[in-house]
């Protein structure tokens, strides 16, 4: 318990650092709220009536720290482009960027893990080397391709999927399979070498000698040993994932925290851009957290370790 | 022989996974894609380009411009200009009402302009409606806008989907949420909006075809409109292939011709109210000089810029406005400085700039498409001469304040809008350091423009703009370079759609059962 509340104080200088970036960087780069947001043709009482919606008068400092007072009472600020609350805006993308997260990560461990154990099993032989060649070969493929290659077999020729959108489950299954994709065959050819390394060590073969059962061995002995350095690469992947999905948030029109991003920093949204920056680093720290949490059952020894 | 039949099970989950098979919907429903989604459906506060076109569904104008600019009748039937330009009094058409049964009268019309008035500051037409002084209700269907200001602009004002008429009642009972609760006199009304995702209209049962630019005299015959939204223009093209819409809008031609003689699709082209355009910075050498910047004119093939920038899709325009804005003359054509490449090579070594004499310079532009390939394409024209561009490509909001600031030589931009007083806001003195990036400053031009803002006398302001362009032409601030062209792509099972300013129109749409 200790480990994990003393990752959770960690996250809290890292998150204001991130939200101090964020603030400083908008307030460095040329351009500005107004001459993003208004069109040419905008009167100057919108500009000033902007100005004031920013307190643009203010140093940046200034506006940072009330800010931050607002945070803590629970108060996100409002976007300045529609004027909506900055929490409803991304409580309406969180679902999307959840599951696409989620999903991809799920079935990439679940193919992934199975790939690498089949070829782990039959190692040498023409199954190791198909499903090694194969997921090298994948590795390569951006997941925007992918993507457009899986939307014109299963939307254009056989039309079982919609090509975008994102009212229903079935909105997801092309998206989720990009992705999942990109991150298979890391997993695969991990999830491989982990279970063969494991399988030569001393505690496996004395498991042998002992007489256990080939499948007792695998799932009390090797397994939970492999899975460690897996869980672990499948989380930093993760943490990754979370913040690069814009180009398939772009292409299958998700509305995810990415294309918020993006869309309030080139909008020089204050708010929007801090709650979208600061929600995604929150889901990063919570992946890093069930990782920790994931690897401290698989390995009672790390939660037991002095700091 | 385990391996095998994990597979096998593995390969089943997949085919489950993606669920049950579907078709496309062949009922009397029409799916659209546009490229934004709007974040309000108040006309007023709304300044979010993915608004208008879906205004156009749910209100009426009192006012409406013509593909070649000029304005005619709407909801009002005529209108009629005070001797001294001074007001301006709309006749409305009797018998009008809003979906709700409410009916459109001169109430409603001075409720919608004060309103506009008061919380109105972003709209683009602020301006305009703040140079009138009073909305005067001179009977149920009559009212008179004074003017602050003689104004020719107003009317050209007064046809942007802003300037639809709200219901009363209606704005005022939905409060803060009318954004998404709107109600109007066109023919259809809003049935559901789910954010980001779609937006649901339905025919307004009330609509007793009152548009004058439309046959229909009888509400819709569609039964649903669903509007859906995508950044991606291959995604857009993806979903008509796939029978999952019937109408898309396309800003460039690669993915267009993918429709190109198609059986089952049709593709209709909306001329835009724009103008592409490279200005520059007069303020500092070397393009202070006139003679250089009309050699620069000589330099571009916009031909080749067209093509290479823009597909083809689009008009070379030669005059600093467009077919579509009033005003457009093609007989200064013949003053434009036409492609000649070794001319302006003369024009330019006379002024000491020839590759034996390089120059240095910036070319601004912004990541909207096609910019950052005709800055490449100008780079290469520049270059033969002994100009030596640099390109900075920034995003919109960066290129404007550098642009201000005057740090660049050439801008590669545009204009979007519909009355020609848009040269004023681009090339007034007044406007420099503001809308006027280009430092010009030409009192001549500044006395013509301020004339074609308050005459109201459609010929004699026809005349103004053509003595202005031609100022313009000699002077070269800006160079125009093309029109841009929308390109939407209409399922065939859909007929009798036309377009009014990249609106699609569909009071006379009917569906192929």
């Amino acid at each position: 318990m200790r480990f994990l509340l003393r990752r959770l104080l960690q996250a809290i200088p890292t998150l204001l650092a991130l939200s101090l970036v964020v603030f400083l960087t908008l307030d460095l780069v040329p351009g500005s709220a107004a001459s993003a947001v208004l069109d040419d043709a905008s009167s100057d009482a919108a500009k000033s009536l902007l100005c004031q919606q920013l307190s643009c008068d203010q140093p940046v400092l200034t506006r940072y720290v009330s800010y931050l007072g607002g945070l803590l009472h629970g108060e996100w600020g409002t976007s300045i482009r529609n004027g909506r609350p900055v929490f409803d805006e991304i409580m309406l993308r969180l679902p999307s960027t959840l599951a696409l997260t989620v999903g991809a990560i799920a079935v990439a461990a679940l193919v992934g893990g199975m790939l690498g154990s089949i070829a782990a099993a039959h190692q040498g032989t023409r199954w190791d080397t198909a499903i090694t060649g194969v997921v090298s070969v994948a590795a390569s493929l951006p997941s925007f391709w992918v993507a457009l290659i899986l939307v014109s077999i299963f939307a254009l020729q056989l039309g079982w999927l919609p090509v975008f959108g994102s009212g229903s489950p079935r909105h997801y299954v092309i998206p989720v399979l990009s992705v999942a994709v990109a991150l298979i065959p890391g997993i695969t050819l991990l999830t491989r070498s982990s279970l063969l390394e494991t399988r030569r060590q001393m505690f496996v073969v004395a498991a042998h000698a002992r007489g256990i059962p080939q499948r007792a061995v695998f799932w009390r002995h090797i397994e939970p040993v492999a899975a460690i350095p897996i869980v672990s690469y499948i989380g930093v992947q993760a943490v990754h994932l979370v913040g690069s999905l814009v180009a398939i948030e772009v292409i299958f029109n998700l509305p995810g925290l990415g294309g918020l991003a993006v869309q309030a920093a080139l909008d020089r949204d204050p708010f929007l851009l801090q709650g979208a920056t600061l929600t995604i680093a929150v889901i990063t720290f919570a992946i890093l957290l069930v990782v920790d949490v994931l690897v401290m059952i698989l390995d009672p020894r790390i939660a037991n370790a002095p700091a | 022989m385990k391996t095998t039949r994990a597979i096998l099970l593995a390969v089943t989950a997949l085919v489950l996974l993606t669920g049950v098979l579907t078709t496309g919907a062949q009922d009397n429903n029409v799916t659209m894609i546009v490229t934004r989604d709007p974040v309000s459906l108040d006309p007023q506060s709304t300044l979010d380009p993915g608004a208008p076109i879906l205004l156009a569904y749910i209100y009426d104008t009192l006012v409406y411009q013509a593909e070649d600019g000029r304005i005619l009748p709407s909801l009002a039937e005529s209108w009629t200009v005070a001797d001294d330009n001074l007001a301006i009094t709309f006749d409305l058409a009797p018998g009008v009402v809003f979906s709700d049964g409410a009916p459109l009268n001169a109430d409603a019309v001075v409720y919608t302009f004060q309103r506009l008035q008061e919380i109105g500051q972003r709209s683009l037409i602020y301006s305009d409606i703040m140079n009138v002084s009073a909305f005067e209700k001179l009977d149920d269907l009559s009212v008179r806008f004074h003017l602050i200001q003689p104004s020719a602009t107003l009317l050209s004002a007064l046809t942007y989907p802003y300037a639809g008429i709200l219901n009363p009642a209606a704005v005022e009972a939905a409060g803060e949420a009318y954004g998404q609760q709107p109600v109007g006199s066109g023919p259809f009304v809003l049935d559901s909006w789910i954010p980001e995702n779609t937006l649901t209209f339905v025919p307004n049962p009330l609509y007793g075809g009152h548009r004058p630019w439309t046959e229909a005299q009888t509400p819709p015959a569609i039964d649903k409109l669903t509007v859906v939204f995508s950044t991606d223009e291959s995604a857009r093209a993806s979903a008509l292939l796939a029978n999952e819409a019937d109408i898309a809008y396309f800003a460039s031609g690669s993915q267009v011709s993918r429709f190109e003689g198609s059986a089952d699709f049709r593709i209709l082209e909306s001329p835009g109210r724009a103008l592409n355009f490279l200005g520059f910075n007069t303020g500092r050498a070397p393009f202070d000089n006139a003679a250089v910047r009309r050699a620069i004119g000589q330099l571009v093939n916009k031909d080749d810029v067209l093509l290479l920038a823009a597909d083809g899709v689009g008009e070379v325009v030669n005059g600093p406005l467009p077919p579509t804005i009033f005003g457009y003359n093609p007989e200064l054509d013949a003053s434009a400085a036409n492609y000649d490449p070794e001319a302006a090579a003369a024009t330019l070594a006379e002024h000491g700039i020839s590759p034996e004499h390089p120059v240095s310079i910036s070319i601004l532009t912004s990541t909207f498409p096609t910019f950052s390939a005709i800055a490449t394409i100008l780079q290469a024209e520049l270059a033969a001469v002994g100009i030596n561009a640099e390109i900075n490509v920034l995003d919109f909001s960066a290129v404007r304040e550098i642009a201000v600031a005057g740090d660049y030589d050439i801008l590669i931009t545009r204009y979007d809008w519909n009355d020609p007083d848009v040269l004023w806001r681009y090339l007034g003195t007044a406007n420099q350091g503001n809308t006027n990036r280009y430092f010009y400053g030409n009192p001549d031009l500044d006395a013509l423009l301020q004339q074609g803002q308050t005459a109201f006398d459609q010929d004699a302001r026809f005349d103004i703009y053509a003595e202005a362009q031609r100022m313009i032409l000699e002077d070269a601030p800006i160079i125009a370079l093309y029109m841009p062209v929308t390109d939407v792509v209409v399922s065939n099972r859909l007929q009798g759609v036309s377009l009014l300013h990249s609106h699609v129109v569909l009071e006379d749409a009917t569906l192929a059962p």
